[in-house]
């Protein structure tokens, strides 16, 4: 059998002609191995540059404007759900387009002026920045997820609270069930209990509240058939980015790295436009579903198949130095990013809580996390694992190092660890030497 | 009979091996990195053919490696400084099991299987100390030539404690030492030390396994090898002109691919 075509496509060599002023907006992009063949990621990106464009028109029909940061569970879907709001995830928002696509600096260092250490984590950094310079407008409310989230973020909120900006605390609990290890002794993983029912009780008095809160803040209230509406939209994204993954399996590869974290990370918030993000999505699905229909890809059939996790990553050039290194990314963890689908027919509420509670943790315990990482390294069949670290974000080495024990026990395959910084005009060559090194070492265990 | 060769284009140097099929070298050279990478190793490399007495088309099969690898567009392939420091390691010494490669710039550290392939590997971060840009640094403090400062400090009456592991502020760490006039060889000893146990804890990462071969320019200076022997109470071992064993190993994996194409 012969064997399938690769081709990688730059934005640059990509990009249509028309677009081409998307590079003077995002100049960062031009770095990037992306395929803009594809419409579905012109759509994408197109959502993420017209984004403050759209908050602007939503403040002029009217609505607020909702920043949220640190939470992957209900409540994004639930302000979604309401017409009176506009709402954006810092992390994703700020970052994509600011940080990684924009190359802007100054808002990962003006929450220096505040007391925040110049070593912290620039997610956490470019969050307290877009709100300082209010990049999408003053927002009328930020949404912080704690507990179950990054100590240094909630701090940040802390301080964005004490300069007058109204808060709300997503109360996320660290350990769904305090006694996981006790009650799943010897359980298979389809059986394991993840969360108690006063966990899910209190979830979904949780997502009342903040329910209550909108209402209250809006004087409209979120209907169940509103907040179904959404879930449908979210599932619907799921399942076209799932498709897209589970096509990814295909030799080669049909869809590069970049593109498939992009859309991953996007989908917490729909990119504050369910229906374009959905529709992005979908368009993209079909066209992979083409590529490997013509047996094009974007990396050789014999690339060392990998899984991604860590948290979080700021330098998207990685993706394209582990792909040049000879590898492809099948496996992802982190992001973050819920892929489940929720039950579109009980109660929105609790529907919500048990999608959130029943799926990994992208924050908390690690055990969850590491369960979460061998499960799609098996299902990818990875021969490797990279745990990512953002220079700044104090935790995610220490779970990384438990993770890198824990799975090579377990699978028997190696994991690196890798440590990135804010993106340069180059890759970085500290991290092509260990990515090369690694992708080498597992190509040589193949003939073990 | 088949040739080939190994360019390992580094920060301070490049350096060319080329070998029979013997894996004896019948050409090498060495020059230092003043230039673009790839005008180095062509430098390096018609060096190295004027040496062996052939001309370019005899060699079957070319290897790059070094931070410029990527520069040297007439290379077969090219391969990591890991595989290639290993590969030499192995082939002197086939009972190695952890290779410290300490070159101009960087620290890498491999843990071999029994059949010499890369089970495990380490590297220096974004730090400086325990490389050998570092000691070319305190060589030029001392006002004495990188090559004597081993030796010389083999000489050291105390041990003195360098605690700043920055190589930054080791430098400042130095300064006060030459103002409070201590002897140089105590100093040059403090600062070994200072390396090896910087060196040690990237060997602990992956795991101390006897036996350990030291290879890099660095492997060359006495007093850091025993300095590394004493902190990692274990013998080490060096292949012969350990410097060039980046270029000897990619020659050595180019001989190989040679050998497996045919």
């Amino acid at each position: 059998m012969t064997k399938g075509k690769v081709i990688r496509k730059t934005v640059a060599e990509s990009l249509p002609p028309q677009l081409a002023g998307l590079l003077e907006e995002l100049p960062y992009l031009k770095k990037l191995r992306l395929n803009m063949d594809l419409k579905g990621c012109i759509k994408i990106l197109e959502l993420g540059v017209s984004s403050p464009v759209s908050a602007r028109k939503a403040r002029e029909e009217g609505r607020k404007i909702i920043y949220a940061a640190m939470t992957v569970g209900g409540e994004i879907p639930i302000a979604l759900s309401s017409p009176a709001f506009y709402v954006l995830y810092l992390e994703w928002q700020a970052n994509l387009y600011w940080g990684v696509l924009k190359g802007e600096r100054d808002f990962y260092s003006q929450s220096e002026r505040y007391g925040v250490a110049r070593e912290m984590c620039a997610w956490t950094k470019a969050n307290m920045g877009s709100v300082i310079n209010a990049l999408w407008g003053r927002p009328d409310l930020l949404v912080a997820g704690c507990g179950s989230s990054c100590d240094d973020a909630s701090k940040v909120f802390e301080i964005l609270e004490w300069m007058g900006h109204k808060t709300y605390y997503a109360e996320v609990p660290y350990r769904r069930n305090p006694l996981f290890n006790e009650v799943n002794i010897g359980q298979d993983s389809a059986k394991l209990v993840l969360y108690t029912p006063e966990i899910l009780e209190f979830q979904v008095q949780e997502y009342g509240r903040f329910k209550a809160l909108l209402e209250e803040e809006s004087g409209i209230k979120i209907t169940d058939d509103m907040l179904r509406q959404t879930i449908r939209y979210y599932n619907r994204a799921r399942k076209a980015i799932s498709e897209i993954i589970e096509m990814r399996k295909a030799r080669p590869t049909p869809l590069g790295a970049v593109e498939t974290f992009l859309i991953q990370g996007c989908c917490n918030y729909l990119m504050g436009d369910p229906a374009g993000f959905c529709e992005a999505v979908e368009t993209m699905r079909d066209e992979v579903a083409e590529i490997v229909e013509r047996r094009e890809g974007v990396i050789d059939e014999d690339a060392v198949r990998i899984t991604f996790c860590g948290n979080p990553y700021l330098d998207f050039q990685i993706f394209n130095q582990i792909e040049d290194a000879g590898a492809t990314i099948l496996g992802w963890e982190g992001g973050p990013v819920l892929l489940t689908p929720i039950d579109e027919e009980k109660d929105p509420l609790l529907a919500l809580a048990e999608n959130f509670l029943g799926d990994y943790p992208p924050f908390g315990d690690t055990e969850g996390m590491i369960r979460h990482i061998i499960s799609k390294s098996k299902e990818f069949d990875c021969e490797g694992a990279i745990w990512n670290v953002q220079l700044g974000c104090s935790h995610s080495p220490v779970e990384g190092s438990i993770i890198q024990k824990e799975v090579e026990k377990a699978l028997g395959i190696p994991v690196l660890l890798t440590f990135t910084d804010l993106p340069g005009d180059h890759p970085s060559g500290q991290v092509t030497t260990r990515i090369e090194a690694f992708v080498e070492m597992v190509k040589n265990r193949r003939m073990s | 009979m088949a040739i080939a060769a190994g360019v390992d284009v580094g920060n301070r140097s490049t350096k060319v091996v080329v070998l029979n099929d013997k894996k004896e070298i019948i050409g090498s050279s060495l020059i230092m990195s003043l230039d673009e990478g790839k005008v180095m190793a062509e430098k390096a490399m018609e060096e190295a053919i004027k040496k062996a007495g052939i001309i370019r088309e005899e060699i079957d099969y070319i290897i790059s490696t070094g931070d410029g690898k990527n520069e040297v567009s007439w290379a077969n392939e090219n391969a990591t400084d890991f595989s290639c420091h290993s590969a030499t390691a192995y082939h002197y010494f086939p009972t190695a099991r952890n290779v410290i490669d300490l070159g101009a710039e960087n620290c890498r550290i491999s843990r071999l299987d029994a059949k010499g392939r890369i089970e495990k590997f380490a590297l220096n971060d974004k730090c400086a100390s325990g490389t050998g840009g570092f000691l070319e640094t305190v060589a030029d403090m001392m006002e004495m030539g990188v090559s004597n400062i081993g030796s010389f400090s083999l000489q050291f009456t105390r041990e003195i404690t360098l605690n700043a592991m920055c190589a930054v502020f080791a430098e400042s760490e130095i300064v006060t030492e030459i103002h409070r006039a201590t002897p140089k060889a105590d100093i040059l000893w403090g600062v070994n030390i200072a390396v090896a146990l910087k060196v040690s804890s990237y060997v602990n990462r992956i795991g101390l396994i006897p036996d350990v071969v030291m290879t890099g320019g660095v492997a060359q200076n006495p007093g850091i090898l025993e300095s590394l022997k004493k902190k990692l109470s274990i013998d080490i071992v060096v292949p012969p002109d350990p410097q060039m064993a980046g270029a000897f190993g990619a020659a050595l994996l180019a001989l190989q691919k040679r050998g497996n194409e045919k």
